[in-house]
């Protein structure tokens, strides 16, 4: 029998912000809300909906990530759902026990053992006694805090603060465990232990899970939902909201957004490889006036006018810096810029990366560009990559481009973004060219 | 100021303000009646306005409504009145004509004391998530009130301050409570009824401040 957990019908929070950015409401303002009165805004206050419009459902054993920017309001939604905050519009109907771990510290005592917060815990979770002292060795071990349980919670790390809240959760909620990046702090045994864990417990329990990783989303959750600016603009099937949200978190404007979400992106074959370009610096959130700044491999890379006229140019349609290709397509990629000054040596690296950000490939141009006296000089430069036959499988990828020349010049993280459709059937990340052969004995 | 509560007792002590302690009856048993019972009205009043304050972790990361924070204070205060009566009973031994029946109505007097004190602090609780400097000045209060509230002797209702003073909630509330219960003035059952009925009164008005207030409480509990 299908049992609904939890149903949110037109949910709307909002916060009255003075003109100067402060929460505090005025005496008055305190004075005629406990009374009933009707409040409202004066001139030097503005209501700010934190979320609006917001309806979703959700049935036993379903999960649901929940995706968004920073200021999405992502962990205002969760705070409804656990009671922490109360809508101001529309009505939010909540079946089953309903806990979670939405905050560092979890609610610990901090002067209290671990043992005993434990019991506090469990006991606002509506466990009795005899159920905690049931489970008690199991959250112990879970958490792994064997030797440090009867230690203030004061002298635990976030991390370990983070495996006891988990623990306790994850025993002691029924129904619907809510988490908010909570993963993102426990090391990476941990987290790979909370991951076998949460697909054990899905089929009995329900998860909103909210992360910045999307491959977590994609693993735990059945339907996701992409927030941004408090309203949801995409929900339903997982794969289609990460696909909206990866395009959306390279953006910085609204209004391009809700575009490229109408955009229809279609197919067409291989051409020239001039045909399409795409300019990087007028595209790029990279600005000019910026003089540096420190890529994901800690380098500092920065833009002083040495380069300009940057731009990528692809042997597929590019799209707004999108391609669409089949596992079996070969592609080439042009990147063209205009070196201004003479330097010392030039590096282009071009390293493809998964979604989640692991490094896939790691290409650069050092075994033919470093030094070479033609390269370093000023002027116009053109540099090709091409790949026979896509080495990766079905997924979203993007190209990283570094022009370096340390400590380097010019950084662009999304240069392109490439979706690729597995057509002839084979399974992971990468393709490799392996000899197969067999023999009967 | 660590001076100030000797000089202000002393000084009211010696203008005459606590002159009067009953007919009769020992001074220990109406300094040790009031100040358990004026214990009851501002532990009532000072918990509760700090509570939520208090457990606002709580009540932030593990969703524990208000209301349990302020139940929680009803006990502890029932639970701290329960060891001084039983102590102050265990003291009657010196002043056997002192246990009379009408030591069975401390718990009733005290819970209506505590109805009205958690009334009172549940609703400056409100104001203390806004303005926090409130716990402290309530604090201070509490503690000052101790001298107008009849603990150390009846206070003169014909001058200027005694009519100011008999009229504070503290004043009538202690000195009701004691009376009853050391049974040196006949139970009024008008005026029991009468402060029980004000008790609940502003136990109602403050449940339904609780729930108006409840949004606001959250939004800026932090």
């Amino acid at each position: 029998m299908i049992q609904l957990i939890l149903k949110l019908r037109e949910v709307g929070k909002k916060f009255t912000l003075k003109n100067g950015g402060s929460l505090q409401p005025t005496f008055l303002t305190i004075l005629k809300t406990i009374l009933g009165f009707r409040v409202h805004i004066t001139k030097s206050e503005t209501d700010y909906w934190a979320l609006r419009d917001i309806n979703m459902e959700l049935i036993k054993g379903e999960s649901i990530g929940i995706v968004g920017l920073n200021g999405a309001g992502k962990s205002t939604l969760l705070k409804l759902l656990l009671k922490r905050l109360v809508a101001d519009e529309g009505t939010i109907e909540r079946h089953g026990s309903i806990g979670g771990l939405i905050e560092l510290g979890a609610g610990f005592h901090p002067e209290q053992t671990g043992r005993k917060n434990i019991y506090v815990n469990a006991r606002l979770n509506g466990a009795t006694d005899k159920e905690i002292n049931a489970k008690l060795d199991s959250i112990i071990k879970f958490s792994e805090l064997d030797e440090f349980i009867d230690m203030p919670v004061k002298t635990y790390s976030s991390g370990m603060t983070i495996r006891l809240g988990f623990s306790i959760a994850v025993h002691f909620v029924k129904d619907l465990i809510v988490l908010d990046e909570v993963l993102a702090v426990g090391d990476f045994e941990f987290k790979q232990k909370c991951h076998r864990l949460i697909h054990k417990l899905k089929r009995e329990k329900s998860f909103v899970l909210v992360s910045h990783n999307t491959r977590d989303i994609s693993l735990f959750c059945d339907k996701a939902i992409f927030l941004h600016k408090g309203r949801i603009i995409k929900y339903g099937d997982v794969e289609e909201v990460m696909k909206t949200f990866s395009i959306v978190r390279r953006n910085d404007s609204y209004e391009d957004l809700i575009s490229r979400i109408e955009e229809k992106r279609e197919k067409t074959p291989e051409t020239n490889v001039d045909n399409q370009s795409y300019d990087i610096l007028n595209n790029s959130s990279f600005s000019e006036s910026e003089e540096y700044r420190i890529n994901k491999f800690g380098r500092i890379y920065h833009n002083r006018k040495i380069v300009d006229n940057v731009k990528v140019y692809s042997s597929r349609p590019l799209n707004n810096g999108e391609l669409y290709l089949d596992n079996t397509d070969d592609l080439t990629i042009k990147v063209e810029f205009n070196l201004k000054v003479e330097v010392s040596h030039v590096r282009i690296g071009l390293p493809f990366f998964a979604e989640n950000g692991d490094m896939i490939i790691g290409p650069d141009s050092r075994r033919f560009t470093m030094s070479d006296k033609n390269l370093c000089k000023p002027g116009a430069k053109i540099i090709y990559i091409k790949l026979n036959e896509c080495p990766f499988n079905e997924g979203r990828y993007y190209v990283c481009l570094a022009i370096n020349n340390d400590p380097g010049f010019l950084f662009r993280e999304h240069l392109v973004w490439i979706n690729i459709k597995n057509t002839n059937g084979s399974f992971g990340k990468v393709k490799t060219n392996l000899n197969w052969s067999y023999e009967t004995i | 100021m660590p001076c100030l509560p000797v000089i202000l007792y002393n000084a009211l002590n010696y203008l005459g303000i606590f002159a009067s302690t009953g007919d009769g009856v020992p001074r220990a048993l109406i300094i040790s009646f009031g100040i358990t019972f004026y214990l009851v009205f501002s532990e009532s009043i000072v918990g509760c306005t700090n509570c939520l304050e208090l457990n606002k972790s709580y009540i932030n990361k593990t969703g524990l409504d208000i209301i349990p924070c302020y139940v929680s204070i009803v006990f502890a205060v029932l639970m701290s009145f329960s060891i001084r009566f039983l102590a102050l009973l265990v003291a009657l031994i010196f002043y056997a004509e002192y246990y009379t029946f009408n030591l069975l109505y401390a718990p009733i007097l005290a819970l209506s004391i505590i109805i009205f004190g958690v009334s009172i602090g549940s609703m400056l609780s409100i104001f203390a998530t806004f303005y926090r400097d409130l716990t402290n000045f309530v604090q201070m209060m509490a503690f000052y009130l101790l001298f107008a509230s009849g603990v150390f002797g009846f206070i003169d209702a014909t001058t200027t301050i005694g009519k100011f003073v008999t009229v504070l909630p503290s004043y009538i509330y202690v000195t009701f409570s004691r009376s009853v219960v050391l049974g040196y003035q006949e139970i009024n059952s008008s005026g029991f009824i009468y402060l029980v009925i004000i008790s609940f009164v502003l136990f109602v008005f403050a449940m339904y401040l609780q729930r108006n207030a409840k949004s606001i409480i959250l939004n800026h509990l932090k």
